[in-house]
């Protein structure tokens, strides 16, 4: 086979490939490119982990520990607090002549944190290793959880990932179609730490502790908080207005029975006075646990804490051993969504939206309209203005294009890049571009012609001669696409995958296709006239 | 077909003048950059932006008066878009609060601050049949249409999924606003038990929510930031590649055109009072892209022109290469322009400060790989002429 025989079949196999890419499949009926959220609609979420929490959250568990130690070894007054600092535990009421000891007690076994007496305390510093892996921890399960979340919620095609690498806080979650953010934002938000606990009876029994203020409280216990006990308020939703507001303060035993890990399932449902209520199951393992806690507690107040504050405070009754349920005043949805959010399971620290872009469907819809319109307009200009230009040679320009355009839709199909607005621009743009190398070359086999070459030699020539300048000034646009591609999220990003994609295409097409064209339309025949 | 024949035009001698103009328009830039300031979209400014379409034109002073009630601050109500006054963009500051207070703090001002927007919005008698129950076809979303139908009309959840589906169609289409109930009834798909419903409980209010955006303070900064550092890390790119591929010299011309050229695109960009949001700084970065494009297109040739003729006569041999170049330059910008064009004037109000960026960048970038990168090589050798000139004067 002559050598423009391969060439033509190379042309046809890709063109087959690009035509079985770019055929429209159902849902994907634009060139099949999936359409990012500003063209289709939906919301596009930024969330930050407040990973702080997590790590307040293992210094409380330290600073029990620490206490419980050194109160075994006879310090008798000892109390341990988180500190302001991150990752800091703080120890006081030791006497003065013996803090050294106390210091070389916890030393054993905080080995890796840094311990030093400042003044009458001890302090106990986490070391940043730590630190960064309980961070990394937290943002790991914020992570699984707001994609339990998401996928309990039902949503088509969510995009949810970690943003920064290890170190990173932020989680990236892409929505589409979902036109109410306000419910899903509140759903991803909820921190959803539900804990069954016990309210605190004094050791004679007296109890339970609970006054309007927080103060009252302390003043019942006598001044001081216990160990291992903390004063929670109860919230209450008011029917009428719907704002929440405390109705008590209680003191409530720190450690928890029950934890939104024991639950099975929780639902919604309505309770016995018809009110909204969520009702929940637990595990096997749990309700072995649960039922004998209940048991040996019949007359106490079991609070249920849902994010640190009491969502309502049953007294045990009876034996309980796999169901109950939370009651509090819900609308239904909200009782829907806190059933799911505890399905789900929890977040290991609390979540804040830091950006939020949301395109309704119909603002989507326009910017397709728009963009397709502008497009093909743009793209009719450069095909007529390329056939008046260079008649003959313009219409290779043309296939060029076409087959460009074509391309890069499938390209863009198989590699699963989203189509953005910004990206439509990238896509017009290309074609300004990509003709470009068509008039670099054709310009150049003009030049040739006037100096007199043959039509062969001009071609060669021409060719040959635009290749350097094709690549130099490509390679520079594909450079300015690679910072857009860091730079960018979402939209921006699109917009420099179509790019790049364009370019590396257009090399193709207009070195590669248009080359074959002319080869094949002159042929063997000795060509005096070349329509250019 | 040919618009321009050979052509000899003497670029470099009058180089000194085109210097001088942009010299000229350079500081009109930074005047007009000084003046008018760039104006910030959400994405750089922090805050919320909340894009809603009216059945009829509203007064926007008192959107504004209504949002100022209802304690909004950093308000800035806007039209957007060829939309006879239909649209408007409406921006509000984010009200501070620290993360401290359990959870909510940013998150909290967010989460509700599109409903917020649009209770403020809402007249006093829509806000009533709200509270009484009826429902607002130009707000309530699918889910909410469907629940309703379902629970309140009685419909079997097919059918009212299906309805719900058929309403949400036709908003999508028709700039997300019916203008009267008889449109409503006249939705494919929404059937006759549906309509019986619909008529009596629900209603269309004035107007409708397209889109909304909300930018926490930490993240425009950042957008900022990493805005500024991808230009300029673009365009140390450039110079190392043309650097490596050419000579120090051609890399040096060629981004200083650059950064002519993004000057005065970012005069007109103020001038013109457009704003900047992140498609923007995908237009400059392409806009770097473009001109450092042509520009190298000339270079290539005065490097071909040198190799074949020597460099004796720099000057006339970049005039030589200009001239050669000119038709190919003037026709991919003319190819280039025109999509812009089209985008600028059909692509819509989202598009449309990225169309400007590239329809003004194409014109200043062409004119600076003529006359501005090509001086500058010669002013280049002319410098080091002299030094080398007075070295042997001294020794």
């Amino acid at each position: 086979m002559k050598p423009v025989t391969w060439k033509l079949l190379i042309i046809l196999a890709v063109l087959a490939w690009a035509v079985f890419q770019a055929w429209p499949r159902p849902g994907r009926p634009f060139l099949n490119m999936r359409l990012g959220l500003d063209l289709k609609g939906g919301s596009h979420l930024v969330m930050r982990v407040l990973t702080d929490d997590a790590v307040k959250a293992e210094c409380d568990l330290a600073a029990t520990r620490i206490a419980t130690k050194l109160r075994k070894e006879g310090f008798t007054r000892v109390r341990a607090s988180v500190g302001e600092r991150v990752g800091e535990v703080i120890v006081t009421g030791i006497p003065a002549d013996r803090l050294a000891e106390a210091k070389a007690r916890l030393e054993d076994e905080w080995s890796t944190w840094a311990i030093s007496i400042e003044g009458d305390r001890i302090v106990l510093q986490m070391p940043q290793s730590e630190i960064a892996t309980i961070r990394d921890r937290a943002v790991r399960q914020a992570l699984n959880t707001i994609r339990n979340r998401i996928d309990e919620f039902g949503v088509a095609e969510p995009n949810i990932q970690r943003l920064g690498g290890k170190e990173g806080d932020r989680i990236l979650v892409q929505l589409p179609g979902v036109e109410d953010p306000a419910r899903v934002k509140k759903i991803l938000q909820t921190q959803a730490r539900l804990e069954l606990r016990l309210a605190y009876y004094a050791p004679d029994g007296s109890g339970p502790f609970r006054g309007l203020t927080k103060e009252d409280v302390i003043a019942q216990l006598g001044g001081e908080v216990p160990p291992g006990v903390e004063i929670l308020p109860y919230e209450e939703i008011d029917k009428k207005t719907g704002e929440r507001k405390i109705r008590e303060w209680m003191a409530v035993e720190k450690s928890a029975i029950i934890t939104g890990s024991d639950l099975q399932d929780a639902r919604p449902n309505r309770g016995q006075w018809g009110d909204v209520v969520v009702s929940f199951e637990l595990r096997v393992s749990a309700a072995e646990r649960f039922a004998r806690f209940t048991r040996e507690n019949i007359g106490h107040i079991m609070p249920i804490v849902l994010d640190g504050k009491i969502r309502s405070a049953p007294v045990i009754r009876a034996e309980i051993s796999t169901n109950g349920q939370i009651e509090g005043s819900f609308t239904y949805e909200e009782a829907e969504d806190l059933a799911l959010v505890l399905r789900a399971g929890a977040l290991p620290a609390r979540v804040v939206t830091i950006e939020e872009r949301t395109v309704g469907p119909s603002l989507g819809w326009d910017s397709i309209q728009a963009g397709i319109r502008a497009a093909a307009l743009g793209f009719i200009l450069v095909l007529v203005f390329m056939v008046i230009y260079y008649k003959g040679a313009g219409i290779n320009a043309v296939v060029a294009l076409v087959m460009n355009l074509l391309l890069v839709a499938a390209a863009m199909a198989s590699l699963g890049a989203t189509l953005t607005l910004p990206g439509i621009g990238g896509f017009i743009l290309t074609v300004g571009m990509a003709v470009d190398a068509n008039v670099l070359i054709f310009e150049r086999i003009r030049e040739e012609l006037r100096a007199g070459r043959t039509v062969r030699g001009a071609l060669d020539q021409g060719f040959g001669k635009a290749l350097s300048a094709i690549i130099d000034a490509n390679i520079t646009t594909l450079i300015a696409a690679l910072f857009l591609f860091q730079y960018g999220t979402g939209p921006v990003r699109g917009f420099a995958v179509t790019l790049s994609i364009g370019i590396l295409a257009s090399m193709f097409t207009a070195i590669f296709v248009s080359r074959t064209i002319f080869d094949l339309v002159i042929g063997d025949r000795p060509v005096q006239r070349l329509s250019i | 077909m040919r618009i321009i024949r050979e052509t000899n035009i003497d670029f470099m001698g009058k180089r000194y003048l085109w210097l001088s103009i942009s010299a000229v328009l350079i500081v009109l830039s930074f005047v007009a950059i000084a003046q008018k300031g760039i104006r910030k979209g959400v994405e750089f400014a922090g805050g919320a932006e909340v894009i809603v379409r009216y059945v009829q034109p509203p007064d926007l002073e008192v959107i504004r008066k209504k949002l100022k009630d209802a304690g909004f601050t950093g308000i800035a109500v806007t039209t957007f878009g060829e939309t006879e006054g239909k649209e408007i963009s409406i921006r509000v500051a984010l009200e501070r609060k620290g993360e401290s207070d359990g959870g909510s703090g940013a998150a909290e001002t967010g989460k509700d601050l599109a409903q917020r927007i649009v209770e403020a919005l809402r007249p006093p008698e829509v806000t009533r049949k709200v509270a009484d129950g009826l429902l607002d076809l130009n707000i309530a979303d699918e889910v909410t249409i469907a629940r309703r139908l379902q629970d309140d009309a009685g419909l079997d959840e097919v059918a009212a999924s299906d309805v719900a589906a058929a309403i949400t169609a036709w908003r999508k289409e028709h700039q997300g606003v019916f203008e009267s109930m008889e449109q409503v009834r006249q939705v494919p798909g929404v059937t006759e038990e549906a309509w019986a419903w619909l008529s009596e409980h629900a209603f269309l209010g004035p107007f409708a929510l397209r889109g909304q955006e909300f930018i926490e303070a930490s993240v425009s900064k950042e957008m900022r930031d990493k805005a500024y550092g991808a230009i300029l890390g673009a365009l140390g790119g450039m110079l190392i590649y043309i650097w490596i591929r050419f000579q120090f010299q051609y890399g040096l011309a060629a981004i200083l055109a650059l950064v002519h050229d993004t000057i005065i695109t970012l005069g007109a960009f103020a001038f013109a009072g457009m704003e900047a949001n992140l498609p923007v700084v995908a237009a400059f970065l392409t806009l770097v892209g473009y001109s450092v494009n042509d520009t190298i297109v000339v270079f290539d040739r005065i490097r071909e022109n040198i190799a074949q003729k020597g460099e004796g006569k720099l000057t006339e041999l970049i005039n030589l290469s200009i001239n050669q170049n000119l038709s190919r330059t003037l026709i991919t910008s003319l190819t280039t322009w025109f999509v812009v064009a089209a985008l600028l004037f059909l692509g819509g109000p989202v598009i449309r400060p990225f169309a400007f960026v590239l329809f003004i960048g194409i014109i200043v970038g062409t004119y600076s790989s003529i006359y501005i990168a090509s001086p500058l090589l010669v002013a280049w050798r002319n410098l080091f002429r002299a030094k080398g000139k007075k070295a042997a004067a001294r020794a």
